[in-house]
C-alpha cells in the first residue's frame, strides 16, 4: 500500500512535471522559408548541381515575414474564451551561408541563421506584472502573464533575437547532363537556436532531399522531395480554463513532417532571370498538425558570373496554418570565388 | 551568503573584487625545426608591415608569408615562437585584424578568442572578461610589464586602452605562471606596442558614433612614429601618442532598488521601485603615451587622465540621480557613477645579445600607479530616499620593480630561459565617504565629530577606513629549458620560485611559509608537415589582493584576512593544429586548432560568515571545516579555425565548458556551447572591404531574486527566499562594418554598426551565487550602437 502511494505520487509528480514542460513548448522554427543551403540553389530551393572541387562560396539572405505564428488560445480578458492571437506580428530573418566543393559532385555547406521576433505583447504577456494590493493595509502580488503563465518563474522576458539551428549539409549530385539533373541533399540541424523563442527545434533534426532539375536552355524546372525527422514539440494552452485545467487543449504540434519544393525559373538576359519558387511541408505524425505552404516570384541579378541578387516577395499558402506567414520578402546575395560556367543561375 | 571566489563585497552591497591569475608556459621558437636560434623578447625581426601604400593586390606575392609572420608569437614562452609550436595555448590578434574588423575596445578583441567571454560585475561599472568562465583570472601585460592591480584584481579591459598603439595581441588560454609568476592564473593578455618602424609617419583619425549601446560618443587620435639614423651612434626611435574620447554610457531601462540589504549585512528583502533610464555624466577620457628608443634602451609611459561614468551600479541600480518629489520622477540631472580603471606607468628597458647571439639579456624597470577611483550610486533617488545614496573612495595602488629576462645556447640542442623579479607593492589606507547621506540614517557605525554628547554628533560623509594601508613585497626566480632531441620534437620544462613578504606576505605557500614553487613541462610533436600535436601542464597561482587581506570588516566590506592562502591553478592541455589546403585552386591556407583542456582551480577564495576563506561553504555559506579547500574543476574545448581564400579572411571559433565546483554543483551560470564567425571580404580589391562578426552564446542559468509581494504604491519586493534560476536565452551578436581605403591607403574612412539585430541579453554571472546578494537580476548588456571614423596618413 506504502509502495503504491509513493508510486502514484511519483507518477502524477512525474505528470505535472511533463505538463508543465510541454505547456512551455515553443521548441520549433517558425521559419517555413529555409534558404538554399548554396549558391547554385534558388532563393528556397536547392538545386542539384554541385560546386566544382574547391570552389567556395557564400550566401546571404534577409527576410522579413508578416504574422509568421498565429494561434488559437485562451483570451484571458475575454473569460478565457478562444480568440485567435498573433504571436509573432513580424519577423526579420538573417541566413548566413558558406560552402566548399569537395569533389566534382560533392560539396559541404553551412548555413547560420538568425531570427528577430516581433511579438505581439497581448498574446506573448509578461512574466512578472504586479497586482497590486486590495487595500492600503495588506500586500499584493506578483504574477505572469500569457505564455508565460503556468511556468516556473522568470525575471527575463522572451528573447527577441536569437540563432536558429544551424544547418550543415552534404550535397551530392548523381547525375548531371546537358537537359536533367539529380541529386541530393543531406541536412542536419543542430539544436543551438533559440527553444524558447519559436526559433528552433526540440534536438538534432535529419533532413533529406532529393534534387531533380529539367534543364530547357533558359528555362530550369526544379523539384525536391524529402523529409524531417525531428523530436516532436507540442504547445499546450498556457491559460486553460478551469474545465481544461487537467487537460489543457492542444494548440500547436510540431512533429516529423515530409517536405516539398518547385521552381520555375527562367534567364532572360545575361544579368536578369525571373522565377517562382514554393515550398511547403505535409505533417506525418501528431494530433493539432497542419500543412504548411510557401510561394515566392523571385526576380535574380547577376551582375557578374561570380554573384548573384535575388529579390523575392509572396506569402503563405494555407491561411489556417499557424505557421503560415501572410506576407513574405526575402533579399538575397550569393558569391563563389570560382564558379562553374554559366554562372550562379 | 557565499560568493564565489572571485568576488568581495563590501557591506552596503557594495562589492570589492577579489581576484588573481597565473602561469603560461615555456615555449621556443622556431623558423625551422633544425635550426634553433632564438630571440630573446625581441620583437619580430621584421617590423609588422606598413599598411599604407599597400594594396590589397600587393598581397599575392608573399601571401603565405604573410600567414606565417601573423603567426609569431612573443608571450607564450618569452622568445619569437610560432602559434603552432609555442608550448601553450595561444592566439595572436595583429594591427591589421583589429582595423579590419572594427574592433573598438580590447573586450571586442577578446570575446573573439575561443574561451574567453565577456561579462560584467557592478552593474556595468567594470568589464571582467572571463576565461574559461573564471572571472578576473587573467594577467594583463603591456609590453610584457605586468598590469595586475594588486588591490581588487580590477584589470584595464575598457575604453583606457588604445587600440592604434597596438601591434599585437597574444592571448595564451591557460596558466601561465613559470615565466609570468602570479596572477597568470588562467591566461595572459599581452599587449605589444606598435614600434617607431611599424608607424613610420604620422597617422590620425576622428569619429563619432551614436546609439543606445555607446550614446554620443566621440573620439580621436594622433600617433607619430619615426627611427632617426645618425652618422654615428646607435638609432634613434620616437613613438607618441595623443587620443581624446568623450561618450556617454549605455542607455538603459531597469528597475531602481529603494532598499536592499547588502552584504556582508545579513540578508533581507530586496525592495524595488519603478523602472527608470539611466543618465550618467558624460565621460572623457585622454591618453597621453609613447616611447622613446635609443640603441638597446627604450623609455616607455603611459599618463592617462579620465572620467569613465557608467550607466549601472551595483545590484544593476541605474543611474537615475535625485528624486523629484514634485514630478515624482527623477530629476534628470546626470548622474556620476564610475570605477575608474586606467594606469599610468613609467618602463625603462634594456635589451642586448652578448656571445655571439649565445646569451640575450633583457631588464626592465618599472613604476605602475594603478587609479581605481570609486564613485558609485548604492541606491538610487526614490519617493522614500530622495537624494539617493553614493560612496566614493579613491582607490590608488602602486607597484615599482625590475624584470630580468635572460636566455642562453647550451650544448646537446638546449636552449635555456632564466630570469627572475623582484617588486614592491602598497597601497595607502583609503578613506570611503557617503557624501549624499546623513550619517544617522546609514546602516553602518559612523565617526562622531565629537565624543560625549548627549545627542550624537556625527563627521559628515561619515568618513571610514575602506581599506588599511598595507604592501607586499616579491621576489622570484625561474629557470626553463627547451630541449630538442631531434628536429620534430621540442620538450620544455620549467620551475618557478616566488616568495612574497611584508604586511600582506604569502601564507602557507608550498616552499615555506612564504614562497610559491611552480612547474611546467610541455611537449610539442611536428608530426606531419603542418600538423603539430602538443601536451602540457602549466601551473599558476594568485595571492590574495589587498582587499582580501587588509579590507575593513567594520565599515563596508567584508573582514581581511591574513591568514588566507594563495588560489592555485593546474591545467592539463592538449592541443592539435594544422595548417591546411595551402595555395589549392582560391584558397591560400586553412588554419585549425583543436584543443582540450583539464583545469583544476584550488584553494579559491569565497565569502563565508562575512570573511573571506579559502575553504568550501555549505549551501547557506557555512564553512564545512578544515581540510577542504574550495575547489573548481573545468573541463574544455576550444577550437579555431581561418580560412585565407583569396582576399577574403573567415575564421570561426567554438568553446564547450563544463565547470563544476565542490560546493556548488555544476556551475550553471556559464555557457556550455558558444561559438562566433568573423569574416572580412574583399568587395573591391584595394578598395573596400565589408567586415563581421556574429557571436553565438549558447544559453545559461542565472540565481537571482524574484519579485513577489507588491505594495499600494506600487512597490515590489523580493524576500530572501524568492529566489529563480533565470534561463537566459541565447545570445546572437551581429556585428558589420565597411572600410574603405583611398590613395593607397592614405586615407581611410570606416563604418561599424554593432549589436545591429539589437540583440537584448545578459552577461553571465561569474559569482553564480544561490542566495543572490549582490548580483540580484540579470546584468544587461549593451544595445545598438554605430561609429565612424575617418583616418590618414599623410606622412
Amino acid at each position: 500500500m506504502r509502495a503504491e502511494s509513493l508510486a502514484m505520487a511519483c507518477a502524477l509528480a512525474t505528470s505535472l512535471a511533463g505538463l508543465s514542460t510541454v505547456r512551455a513548448d515553443r521548441s520549433f522554427d517558425v521559419v517555413m522559408t529555409k534558404v538554399a543551403m548554396d549558391a547554385y540553389g534558388l532563393q528556397v530551393v536547392d538545386r542539384a548541381q554541385t560546386p566544382q572541387q574547391f570552389e567556395f562560396g557564400m550566401t546571404a539572405n534577409l527576410g522579413w515575414a508578416h504574422k509568421p505564428l498565429r494561434l488559437q488560445l485562451n483570451d484571458i480578458n475575454m473569460g478565457r474564451q478562444e480568440a485567435p492571437f498573433t504571436l509573432i506580428e513580424q519577423q526579420v530573418t538573417l541566413d548566413l551561408g558558406f560552402y566548399l566543393g569537395l569533389w566534382d559532385f560533392l560539396s559541404v555547406a553551412a548555413q547560420v541563421p538568425v531570427g528577430v521576433n516581433f511579438y505581439d505583447a497581448n498574446a506573448v504577456g509578461d512574466p512578472t506584472v504586479t497586482v497590486l494590493p486590495t487595500t492600503p493595509a495588506t500586500t499584493g502580488s506578483t504574477m505572469s502573464t500569457g505564455i508565460y503563465a503556468g511556468q516556473p518563474r522568470q525575471s527575463v522576458s522572451l528573447n527577441t533575437v536569437a540563432i536558429r539551428d544551424p544547418r550543415f549539409a552534404l550535397k551530392a549530385r548523381f547525375y548531371g547532363g546537358k537537359y536533367f539533373e539529380i541529386g541530393t541533399l543531406l541536412e542536419v540541424t543542430v539544436p543551438l537556436g533559440d527553444k524558447g523563442s519559436f526559433l528552433g527545434d526540440k534536438g538534432f533534426t535529419f533532413q533529406p532531399k532529393l534534387l531533380l532539375g529539367a534543364l530547357l536552355s533558359r528555362l530550369h524546372i526544379l523539384g525536391s522531395f524529402g523529409a524531417v525527422v525531428r523530436e516532436p514539440s507540442a504547445l499546450y494552452e498556457p491559460n486553460p480554463t478551469t474545465a481544461q485545467a487537467s487537460s489543457p487543449p492542444l494548440r500547436l504540434q510540431v512533429g516529423h513532417e515530409l517536405t516539398w519544393g518547385g521552381a520555375i525559373t527562367v534567364r532572360l538576359h545575361r544579368v536578369i532571370g525571373l522565377g517562382v519558387e514554393a515550398v511547403g511541408t505535409i505533417p506525418v505524425s501528431g494530433e493539432q498538425v497542419f500543412a504548411t505552404g510557401t510561394a515566392l516570384g523571385s526576380l535574380y541579378l547577376l551582375p557578374t558570373d561570380k554573384l548573384r541578387f535575388s529579390v523575392s516577395g509572396g506569402g503563405g499558402l494555407f491561411a489556417d496554418s499557424p505557421r503560415n506567414a501572410s506576407g513574405r520578402v526575402m533579399v538575397g546575395m550569393a558569391y563563389s570565388l570560382l564558379p562553374r560556367a554559366g554562372g550562379l543561375l | 551568503m557565499k560568493k564565489s571566489v572571485l568576488v568581495s563585497v563590501f557591506c552596503l552591497g557594495l562589492p570589492s573584487w577579489v581576484l588573481a591569475q597565473e602561469p603560461a608556459m615555456p615555449a621556443r621558437r622556431s623558423t625551422s625545426a633544425l635550426d634553433p636560434t632564438y630571440d630573446v623578447l625581441l620583437p619580430d625581426p621584421e617590423p609588422a608591415a606598413d599598411t599604407t601604400a599597400k594594396s590589397d593586390g600587393d598581397r599575392t606575392p608573399s601571401a603565405n608569408t604573410d600567414i606565417d609572420i601573423a603567426d609569431r608569437v612573443l608571450s607564450a614562452a618569452k622568445q619569437v615562437t610560432t602559434v603552432q609550436e609555442a608550448p601553450s595555448i595561444v592566439t595572436v590578434v595583429r594591427a591589421d585584424e583589429i582595423q579590419a574588423r572594427g574592433y573598438r575596445n580590447i573586450t571586442q578583441v577578446l570575446e573573439n578568442i575561443p574561451g574567453w567571454l565577456p561579462s560584467a560585475n557592478g552593474g556595468n561599472l567594470l568589464p571582467i572578461p572571463m576565461v574559461r568562465g573564471t572571472a578576473q583570472a587573467a594577467l594583463l601585460l603591456r609590453d610584457g610589464v605586468s598590469m595586475f592591480e594588486p588591490v581588487t584584481n580590477v584589470g584595464t579591459y575598457n575604453r583606457s586602452l588604445p587600440l592604434e598603439t597596438i601591434k599585437s595581441i597574444e592571448v595564451v588560454t591557460g596558466p601561465g605562471g613559470v615565466l609570468w609568476g602570479a596572477n597568470s592564473f588562467l591566461g595572459i593578455v599581452n599587449l605589444i606596442s606598435k614600434d617607431a618602424d611599424d608607424i613610420n609617419g604620422l597617422e590620425a583619425s576622428a569619429g563619432y558614433g551614436d546609439g543606445p549601446g555607446s550614446p554620443q560618443d566621440f573620439r580621436a587620435y594622433v600617433l607619430f612614429g619615426k627611427s632617426f639614423r645618425f652618422k654615428r651612434g646607435p638609432k634613434l626611435s620616437i613613438v607618441q601618442h595623443v587620443s581624446y574620447e568623450t561618450y556617454l554610457g549605455p542607455r538603459y531601462n531597469v528597475l531602481s532598488s529603494i532598499s536592499r540589504n547588502a552584504a556582508p549585512s545579513p540578508v533581507g528583502p530586496h525592495v524595488y521601485s519603478v523602472f527608470t533610464d539611466t543618465n550618467p555624466e558624460r565621460s572623457y577620457i585622454v591618453n597621453v603615451d609613447g616611447k622613446i628608443s635609443l640603441g638597446p634602451v627604450t623609455l616607455a609611459y603611459s599618463m592617462p587622465f579620465a572620467l569613465m561614468n557608467t550607466s549601472l551600479s551595483f545590484a544593476n541600480n541605474p543611474t537615475s540621480g535625485r528624486w523629484d518629489t514634485a514630478t515624482g520622477a527623477p530629476a534628470g540631472e546626470p548622474v556620476r557613477n564610475h570605477l575608474q580603471s586606467f594606469d599610468r606607468f613609467v618602463t625603462l628597458q634594456y635589451k642586448g645579445r652578448f656571445l655571439k647571439d649565445r646569451l640575450g639579456l633583457d631588464i626592465k624597470a618599472y613604476a605602475v600607479e594603478f587609479v581605481r577611483d570609486l564613485d558609485a550610486v548604492l541606491l538610487p533617488g526614490s519617493s522614500r530616499n530622495p537624494s539617493g545614496t553614493t560612496f566614493n573612495t579613491a582607490i590608488r595602488s602602486y607597484r615599482t620593480g625590475l624584470t630580468i629576462d635572460g636566455d642562453a645556447t647550451l650544448p646537446l640542442r638546449n636552449r635555456l630561459l632564466w630570469g627572475g623579479d623582484l617588486f614592491y607593492e602598497w597601497a595607502p589606507e583609503l578613506t570611503v565617504q557617503f557624501p549624499l547621506s546623513d550619517p544617522k540614517d546609514l546602516p553602518i557605525s559612523c565617526p562622531l565629530e565629537r565624543s560625549g554628547m548627549a545627542t550624537p554628533v556625527f563627521k559628515p560623509g561619515c568618513p571610514l577606513p575602506f581599506l588599511f594601508g598595507t604592501n607586499r613585497l616579491v621576489t622570484a626566480l625561474y629557470l626553463s629549458d627547451t630541449f630538442r632531441p631531434v628536429s620534430s620534437l621540442t620538450l620544455d620544462a620549467g620551475v618557478r620560485l616566488q616568495g612574497g613578504f611584508g604586511q600582506a606576505q604569502y601564507n602557507f605557500g608550498n616552499l615555506g611559509n612564504n614562497g610559491q614553487i611552480l612547474g611546467s613541462a610541455s611537449l610539442v610533436w611536428n608530426f606531419y608537415r603542418d600538423m603539430h600535436l602538443k601536451a602540457n601542464y602549466a601551473s599558476g597561482f594568485r595571492p590574495p589582493v589587498f582587499n582580501n587581506t587588509d579590507s575593513n570588516g567594520a565599515a563596508v566590506q567584508f573582514s581581511g584576512s591574513h591568514s588566507l592562502k594563495n588560489e592555485r591553478s593546474d591545467a592539463f592541455q592538449g592541443e592539435w593544429n594544422a595548417k591546411l589546403l595551402r595555395n589549392i585552386g582560391p584558397i591560400r591556407a586553412l588554419q585549425l586548432r583543436a584543443d582540450y583542456a583539464y583545469t583544476d582551480l584550488r584553494g579559491l577564495i569565497v565569502i563565508s560568515n562575512g570573511s573571506y576563506t579559502n575553504r568550501r561553504t555549505d549551501s547557506n555559506g557555512i564553512d564545512t571545516g578544515p581540510g577542504s579547500e574550495s575547489r573548481r574543476r573545468i573541463h574544455s574545448v576550444e577550437s579555431a579555425a581561418r580560412l585565407f581564400i583569396g582576399d577574403h579572411t573567415l575564421s570561426a571559433n567554438y568553446t564547450f565548458l563544463h565547470i563544476t565546483t565542490n560546493d556548488r554543483g555544476v556551475l550553471r551560470s556559464m555557457p556550455q556551447h558558444s561559438f562566433n564567425l568573423g569574416w572580412v571580404l574583399s568587395v573591391i580589391p584595394g578598395w573596400l572591404e565589408q567586415n563581421g562578426t556574429l557571436i553565438v552564446v549558447g544559453s545559461y542559468d542565472d540565481p537571482n531574486r524574484l519579485r513577489t509581494i507588491s505594495l499600494a504604491d506600487g512597490s515590489t519586493i523580493a524576500n530572501f527566499s524568492d529566489l529563480t534560476f533565470d534561463r537566459l536565452p541565447p545570445q546572437t551578436i551581429l556585428n558589420l562594418g565597411a572600410r574603405a581605403h583611398f590613395f593607397k591607403n592614405r586615407l581611410w574612412a570606416s563604418l561599424n554598426f554593432y549589436n545591429v539585430l539589437n540583440q537584448r541579453y545578459y552577461y553571465p554571472d561569474p559569482f553564480y551565487d544561490l542566495a543572490p546578494t549582490l548580483e540580484v537580476s540579470p546584468t544587461p548588456a549593451p544595445a545598438w550602437s554605430t561609429f565612424f571614423q575617418l583616418g590618414g596618413k599623410p606622412f
